[in-house]
């Protein structure tokens, strides 16, 4: 997975014995929200085989910002898993304190269209912690597989 | 990876203790020799099991099983109870979101002559199936709501009054595959909708069917109860409450972060968060939890009848001339209202077992009905390349255990170190050389359950055996695995 660190944003993975490791960082909320949404995109197909032909509203609210992010990531994963949908990109389009609200763009799923790289469960609350590092906020989140 | 650096005291010869400080409520116990510990002291086994211990209301100990690894929240391998009448609390990571995940074994006739010839075949057949891999769904028809709403409080007779599998299946399997308290009232609709088109489908990951010969029996008379003969041949199935039970532990993690600060209890880790026994959130989420636990056994059970259609394709015999009985099914993510002793008296407690299996010895009142005399039998599948064991639960799983033992081989590695190990390999192949056919759906898959990503599943049932938890009955070789 590309990690751009010099534009302050960026996603990647870490290791863990039995599951996956998500890891995000940007300088806002809405960067890290943004960078979150597309790491898991990444981790669970290659958008590259996806069409951005539709665009589907998603949300989440929550009373602490970890809770948050984790709801928005719940909300990516029940759209391929619950609804078929398969996202090529996610991006926040307003940022409250308790509720976000953005867009995910994809189409229908399709077996033979498109690449599934691992099958995602669920999204853990492990440990979760956003944090300030280096003037920037960062995630880390383990994912069910 | 973090090392953890605690003060572990041997008690035993298989059993280490970390003494409570600070806010823990018990102290840690460790049931592993050497190797397998210090698998556990390379990752983060011991700290979450350290922070089970400071949850309000645990009994006794903090209980690690040898083949435990870090997980999220709960250790997987982890095992605690919790006392209603001193705060204790449920908390669905202590249960995980494959709720009710388990195994459930077939016995046959067939013998290892019979079958080799025909691996390949009979592989074939199972996999055409039972679906399995990413987002598989379609094991059967899809079911109404209506009918899902049914499954969830009739579990396995559910499936056994639609046709699949027999009554006399129900009566070995655990709690005669139906949980109590089940409620469909407090599913959400994304449950209902995720649930509905995955009935008599494996899934992936770690999940799988598999072929088996028995290669080696401890105890004859116990392994003649369970209806397993050396050289004989038994299957496996593993697998859980697919995308319903994942949802309803979403749902209700959700619940429990709010329930965690509207009561003021305090976890070290969000995983960890719950509800007091008693209170609405914590009835809430076992009445949902209940839901998918039936879920699953009503799955196995599908699957159960699916398998043996495909024996019956293969061979060109009928069940009662193959001999297919299933011997038990068992279940590793799961809290119950059990009644256990501490200090001497009854308690009704909550026990959590989180990748650790319930393990009752003969005479206990909950041990089914064919196996009183001898004791529940547990199934512990290995990893693919190497071996399966069948046990049976002893004295000592009621005094220390609270009926439980370990759950498998416990993975060592992590999935991504899977799959650089394997690079360049064909691990298709290396188990072909060692006598195992496999069939899969993602290639990715193979790579991450590969053998050496898994403990040694011969040590870890040996810690349990040698600490009177579960004694050998018999132990399996793979011929044959599909997996998702």
């Amino acid at each position: 997975m590309p990690e751009r660190k010099k534009s302050g944003r960026g996603h990647g993975t870490f290791e863990h014995t039995s599951d996956l490791g998500l890891r995000a960082w940007g300088r806002d909320l809405t960067e890290l929200f943004d960078e979150a949404g597309a790491g898991l995109i990444e981790l669970m197909l290659d958008p590259a085989t996806v069409r951005p032909k539709e665009t589907r509203q998603v949300s989440a609210e929550a009373e602490e910002p970890e809770e948050l992010l984790i709801g928005w990531l719940e909300e990516v994963l029940f759209a391929l898993d619950g609804e078929g949908f398969a996202p090529a990109s996610v991006r926040v389009e307003r940022m409250g304190e308790r509720r976000v609200v953005g867009a995910l763009v994809g189409e229908l799923f399709s077996p033979r269209r498109h690449t599934i790289r691992t099958r995602v469960k669920a999204v853990t609350y492990h440990d979760v912690n956003i944090h300030r590092a280096q003037g920037r906020l960062e995630v880390r989140v383990i994912l069910d597989v | 990876m973090e090392k953890s650096d605690f003060d572990l005291k041997q008690k035993e010869p298989f059993l280490w203790e970390i003494e409570p400080t600070g806010g823990m409520n018990v102290p840690v116990r460790v049931y592993a020799d050497s190797a397998l510990l210090s698998d556990m002291t390379s990752d983060n086994t011991l700290e979450q099991s350290v922070n089970v211990a400071h949850m309000p209301g645990i009994v006794g100990a903090s209980l690690v099983m040898p083949d435990a690894h870090w997980g999220y929240g709960f250790p997987i391998g982890g095992v605690a109870a919790f006392d209603p009448e001193a705060g204790g609390v449920v908390s669905p990571g202590g249960i995980g979101f494959d709720i009710n995940c388990g195994v459930r074994m077939l016995r046959t006739d067939l013998t290892r002559g019979q079958v080799a010839p025909k691996v390949q075949q009979l592989v074939n057949a199972l996999f055409k199936r039972v679906p399995c891999g990413v987002g598989s769904s379609g094991g059967i028809r899809a079911l109404s709501e209506k009918e899902l709403r049914r499954l969830c409080v009739e579990g396995a007779g559910w499936a056994v009054e639609q046709g699949f599998g027999r009554e006399e299946d129900l009566e070995r399997t655990e709690d005669q595959g139906a949980l109590s308290g089940a409620d469909p009232a407090v599913l959400s609709e994304r449950a209902i909708k995720r649930g509905r088109p995955q009935m008599g489908t494996l899934g992936s990951g770690n999940h799988f069917l598999e072929v088996d010969v028995v290669t080696e029996v401890y105890d004859e008379r116990v392994a003649e109860a369970f209806g397993v003969a050396l050289g004989g041949i038994v299957l496996q199935i593993h697998c859980g409450s697919r995308g319903f039970g994942h949802q309803v532990c979403t749902d209700f993690l959700k619940v429990m972060q709010q329930a965690t600060r509207r009561y003021g209890i305090e976890v070290r880790d969000r995983q960890l968060a719950c509800a007091p026994l008693g209170s609405p959130e914590a009835e809430r989420y076992l009445a949902g939890m209940a839901c998918a636990a039936n879920y699953a056994w009503a799955n196995r059970q599908t699957i159960l009848s699916l398998v043996e259609r495909a024996l019956e394709d293969v061979f060109d015999a009928d069940r009662q001339a193959l001999g297919l009985r299933q011997v038990y099914d068992v279940c590793h993510n799961i809290a119950k209202f059990e009644e256990h002793k501490v200090g001497g008296l009854p308690r009704r407690l909550c026990v959590h077992r989180k990748g650790a299996t319930r393990a009752l010895p003969a005479g206990h009142p909950a041990t089914p009905l064919p196996y009183r005399d001898v004791g529940q039998p547990v199934l512990i599948p290995g990893d693919m390349g190497t071996a399966s064991y069948l046990l049976v639960g002893a004295p000592g799983a009621m005094q220390r255990t609270w009926g439980s033992t370990c759950h498998g081989a416990g993975r060592v590695m992590s999935r991504k170190g899977a799959v650089k190990r394997a690079a360049g390999r064909s691990i298709k192949r290396e188990l072909a050389d060692g006598g195992v056919t496999v069939r899969y759906t993602g290639r990715l898959t193979l790579a991450e359950e590969m053998p050496e990503a898994y403990k040694d599943v011969n040590a870890v049932v040996e810690v349990m055996h040698q600490a009177g938890i579960t004694r050998k009955v018999a132990r399996m070789k793979p011929l044959g695995v599909v997996k998702g």
